[in-house]
């Protein structure tokens, strides 16, 4: 019979219709058995479930649960005959309804104790061979089973169905219906209801496979709740189960040669009846495995019955015992073997998954058993080698968790050590052995396992590994001080390597500079210092301080430096030579003012910084550089170095400080106000440290504070000093403009014994124009000075000025330098 | 009130498994609101609550780990709160008004300095100008927890540079 394809609409609609309809009777059955009205209440009985005839509907059978068994429970309670019911339903129109009906009074029937349940049962599963259509067959035979549910479950036991005939087996064994009956009505409507459920497969186009085959599985349980009824029957005994239900079902099962059913119901049977049975039967469990068509997962099955088994004997010895006593294992592995022979072309994703459930089974089972594992590996390679390199994703996905499966279980060093383990791992691609690799690792880093060698299996994955290596136990040994040398060494090596090859690129250069400079110079202090003896510190000292000058930045260099400066001084240390050579601190940190002079030099050539750039790279950077040498200065003056000395370094300071291009640099002044702050705290101090302190002078500093323009320089290097003999003992600019007040002031001073007073023309302000405050001579006034420099740079050639240019002005032979008497300069 | 976590100096994979699984454990997502962690990265400034915090490395101060110069650096940069390290050893101290934190090695990663550190880190709670610094250590596999109190001090440096987080 081949069914009409429906549109969804039109059965939509017709869903609805039959609804309507089922509404309609239902509200006249139930009027009916109101009225208390026999005939009428089975017409509308019969009607109702006349609407299930389309088997379009048969999945809203559930719509007319209850009103029936409700209407005849009553009947039968108003004391009319049983037999008469069951008589009287078999007069319906309609084969199906009928037979519904049939079903129903026959439950009640059986209910009222008038006949035995056997012959009734019988009669109604032969009865409903008349219904060979599959869908609806499958849901008459299903109502058939589960309709007395409701009203059978009675005395408030949970039993279903049939169930219900063994649990009052006193009384039902005179009447004719013991446990075997129910055993044999159950199978009879299994093996009907799988024929009809297989039949669906072949009703229809090919075209609707697909859909057939979904809505089979939708049916699926339908067929399942026979077995799961067996299962719950109260007198299964495992001897019944063993030589009549097993071999029934699996016979059934093997014979319907379909994929599907096979497929789901091996998976019901292992699910379904109790562990135990199952490793008593397990040989005719299994053997019925290999005889499954080719398209079912065979490894599914198999899995599920080893998790089961696994589960149950976990944590049971007696348990554990009984599967040695069937050998479990060999049983199981015979299996997989053979059904890996008997399908040649079944997928490598497959075979790996059956054999990593056949691992955790033996992991659990048997978790002192390692040669069951390498049997396993080694049969599992076997099987995965004649298909061939495993390049599918989910074979390979298999495969790895195949072989993680015995890490979890087993120590991971001893699977590692495994004859065929490696091997397995070989069928692998290299991506995926390295994926493995991280897996292994990842599980001993887990257990914090210790490894004594290491296999080079695991030798894939460096990043890991470099984790594991912690976990090796090395050979201890007095390996540091070789270490230090060893590091220090390299250092200095990759740093004189990598300059050359980088000179390529400024940049690079400078940021390799910059890096290295840090590195080299900050990380091998602290290690030279106690480590080497004298001469090795003293020639790794001199090699930094050389690497600094070859810095690229000025700012660079004066770090650096002032960072060398510490490889002379060691702070000291309990039970360690410090060394203290205070005559190279002062070298450093002089080397480090001169460099810093330099950069600021250079800077003020290059001028302000471009827009956007970093304000460290401006002149204020220079300035930074002081206060960063001020510090260092402070830090060894701290310490206890008895050469120096930082009053004229502070004044230095302040002077820089005040300057245009730092005013405004917010970071630099507090910088400069946080080390001020710093000396005020050590002279609070008290104690000797601030004694050392009294010394200094904090004027500059607090100029600064006060923020008062840039005070005048208190220099002795003054011109008109030149020639003088006893040269000036004391210089005084004594007021502004060296009139009145200049003239009394020298007058006292020579009064006090001061022989090289002299005086100021003009004062203070007549010194400054000519004089500038660093000491040099200012160009003549209104005149334009030209260094040369800019001319040549728009181009003209004006006469002898590209001679006289020189980089940063040469101050002799520049141009308006002409006008001075001979032997005079600037 | 912000929890500011101040952990480092794992070098994972190079000189260390994993983190101690106890520091694991206690570092759960969900609760701490900034990280501070002075990896190889320069220098950085960051303001959380009232308090200028000056992230550094440490290495490229030299000598390691000495207080003076830290306290140069921290002059540098104005902050109230330097977090350091480099040394793998944990260190909380006020030097002239200010907190320094050296994180130590939250694996107890060997140094040059320290070739067995404690593993460490801290938790900072940080309420307006309050800072409580809860030091946790891996003493003999238990973890004990020391607290330090900090206040930041009245008058101090303008804020420079600094992002506001």
């Amino acid at each position: 019979m081949v069914e009409p394809t429906y549109l969804p609409e039109e059965q939509k609609a017709w869903l609805k219709d039959a609804s309507n309809a089922v509404k309609r009777h239902g509200f006249y059955l139930r009027k009916a058995i109101d009225d208390d009205n026999m005939k009428e209440a089975l017409r509308y009985s019969a009607a109702l479930l006349g609407e299930l005839r389309t088997s379009l509907l048969s999945l809203s059978a559930a719509w007319f649960d209850g009103l029936p068994q409700i209407f005849f429970r009553d009947e039968s309670g108003k004391g009319r005959s049983q037999a008469d019911l069951y008589d009287l339903v078999q007069h319906a129109g309609n084969i199906v309804p009928r037979l519904y009906l049939l079903c129903t009074a026959g439950a009640c029937y059986i209910r009222g104790g008038e006949a035995p349940a056997k012959l009734i049962l019988r009669d109604v599963v032969e009865m409903c061979k008349g219904v060979q259509h599959p869908t609806r067959g499958l849901f008459l035979r299903a109502y058939l089973v589960q309709a007395r549910a409701p009203w059978q479950a009675g005395g408030g036991v949970s039993c279903v169905g049939c169930c219900r005939i063994p649990g009052r087996s006193m009384k039902e064994k005179a009447k004719g219906g013991n446990v075997i009956d129910a055993i044999e009505f159950l199978l009879v409507n299994f093996t009907e209801m799988n024929k009809l459920w297989v039949r669906m497969q072949h009703q229809g186009s090919a075209r609707d496979r697909e859909r057939r085959e979904r809505e089979r599985q939708q049916l699926a349980d339908l067929v399942g709740k026979n077995l799961t009824y067996l299962s719950q029957l109260d007198g299964l005994t495992f001897p019944l189960y063993k030589d009549i239900v097993l071999p029934r079902v699996l016979e059934q099962v093997v014979s319907c040669r379909d994929d599907i059913a096979q497929q789901y119901l091996m998976q019901c049977i292992i699910m379904v009846f109790p562990d135990e049975f199952h490793l008593g039967s397990l040989q005719s469990l299994l053997g019925a495995m290999p005889q499954l068509q080719p398209g079912v997962r065979v490894h599914i099955v198999l899995s599920l019955l080893m998790d089961r088994l696994a589960n149950y004997a976990s944590g049971d010895k007696e348990v554990v015992e009984e599967m040695n006593m069937v050998d479990a294992f060999g049983q199981l592995s015979v299996v997989a073997l053979k059904v890996v022979e008997q399908h040649p072309d079944m997928p490598g994703a497959d075979v790996a998954a059956m054999y990593s459930a056949l691992l955790g089974f033996s992991g659990t089972v048997y978790p002192d058993k390692l040669d069951f594992v390498d049997r396993v590996l080694q049969t599992c390679h076997n099987a995965l080698q004649r298909r061939g390199p495993i390049t599918d994703g989910k074979a390979e996905k298999q495969v790895v968790a195949l072989l993680s499966t015995p890490l979890d279980k087993y120590d991971a060093v001893t699977v590692l050590g495994l004859a065929h383990y490696p091997s397995v791992m070989e069928l692998l691609q290299p991506r995926m052995k390295r994926e493995m690799a991280t897996k292994i690792v990842q599980t001993l880093l887990k257990s914090g396992t210790k490894v004594s060698t290491v296999g080079q299996d695991i030798a894939e994955d460096q990043q890991l590994l470099a984790r594991l290596v912690h976990n090796m136990q090395a050979l201890e040994g007095d390996a540091d001080g070789q270490y230090d040398m060893l590091v220090a060494t390299q250092a200095f090596i990759l740093y004189e390597e990598s300059i050359p090859d980088s000179r390529q690129e400024v940049r690079a250069l400078q940021s390799i500079m910059g890096t290295l400079n840090r590195q080299v110079v900050a990380a091998w202090h602290s290690m030279v210092c106690y480590v080497f003896g004298g001469d090795e510190r003293a020639a790794l000292a001199h090699k930094a301080s050389s690497y600094c000058a070859k810095l690229l930045k000025r700012t660079d260099q004066c770090q650096a430096v002032l960072a060398c400066s510490h490889l002379y001084w060691q702070p000291q240390v309990e039970g360690k030579q410090a060394v203290q050579d205070e005559q190279g601190v002062l070298s450093c940190l002089k080397r480090a003012l001169k460099i810093a002079n330099a950069a600021q030099q250079q800077l003020a050539v290059a001028g302000k910084p471009a827009r956007g750039a970093d304000a460290s790279a401006g002149p204020a950077a220079a300035s930074s550089l002081f206060v960063e040498i001020l510090n260092h200065y402070l830090y060894f003056f701290d310490q206890g170095c008895q050469l120096i000395t930082t009053a004229s370094l502070l004044e230095l300071v302040a002077n820089e400080m005040a300057a245009d291009a730092c005013k405004d640099n917010e970071a630099l002044q507090v910088f400069y106000i946080n080390t001020l702050a710093h000396i005020k705290q050590q002279k609070a101090k008290g104690g000797e440290a601030s004694a050392k302190y009294d010394g200094l002078q904090l004027a500059a500093g607090e100029y600064e504070e006060s923020h008062i323009t840039k005070p005048p320089r208190k220099s002795l290097n003054m011109p008109f000093a030149v020639g003088q003999e006893d040269g000036a003992a004391f210089v005084a600019q004594m007021c502004g403009d060296g009139v009145q007040g200049s003239a009394e002031a020298a007058a006292l001073l020579e009064a006090a014994g001061y022989s090289g007073v002299a005086q100021m023309e003009g004062g203070y302000v007549g010194y400054t124009q000519v004089w500038s405050p660093s000491g040099k001579r200012r160009p003549p006034a209104g005149r334009w000075v030209s260094t040369g420099k800019e001319a040549l740079k728009s181009g003209l050639d004006l006469r002898d000025v590209a001679m006289a240019y020189e980089e940063g002005g040469n101050m002799k032979v520049a141009r308006y330098a002409e006008g001075l008497p001979p032997g005079e300069s600037l | 009130m912000v929890l500011v976590l101040c952990i480092g100096h794992l070098h994972l994979p190079h000189r260390a498994a994993d983190l101690p699984p106890k520091f694991k454990s206690l570092l759960g997502p969900g609760k701490v609101s900034h990280i501070l962690c002075p990896g190889n990265l320069c220098t950085e400034m960051v303001s959380i609550g009232d308090f200028r915090i000056g992230v550094c490395h440490g290495h490229q101060v030299v000598p390691w780990g000495d207080r003076e110069a830290l306290a140069v650096l921290q002059r540098k940069l104005d902050c109230d709160i330097l977090v350091t390290g480099h040394t793998h050893r944990f260190e909380a101290y006020r030097h002239e008004g200010r907190l320094v934190i050296s994180t130590g090695s939250a694996t107890g990663a060997y140094s040059a300095v320290t070739p067995h550190p404690t593993p460490s880190f801290a938790l900072m709670d940080v309420d307006g100008g309050k800072a409580t610094v809860y030091v946790y250590e891996l003493v003999e596999g238990q973890v004990k927890v020391d607290k330090l109190e900090f206040a930041k001090p009245q008058e101090q440096g303008v804020g420079v540079g600094t992002r506001q987080l």
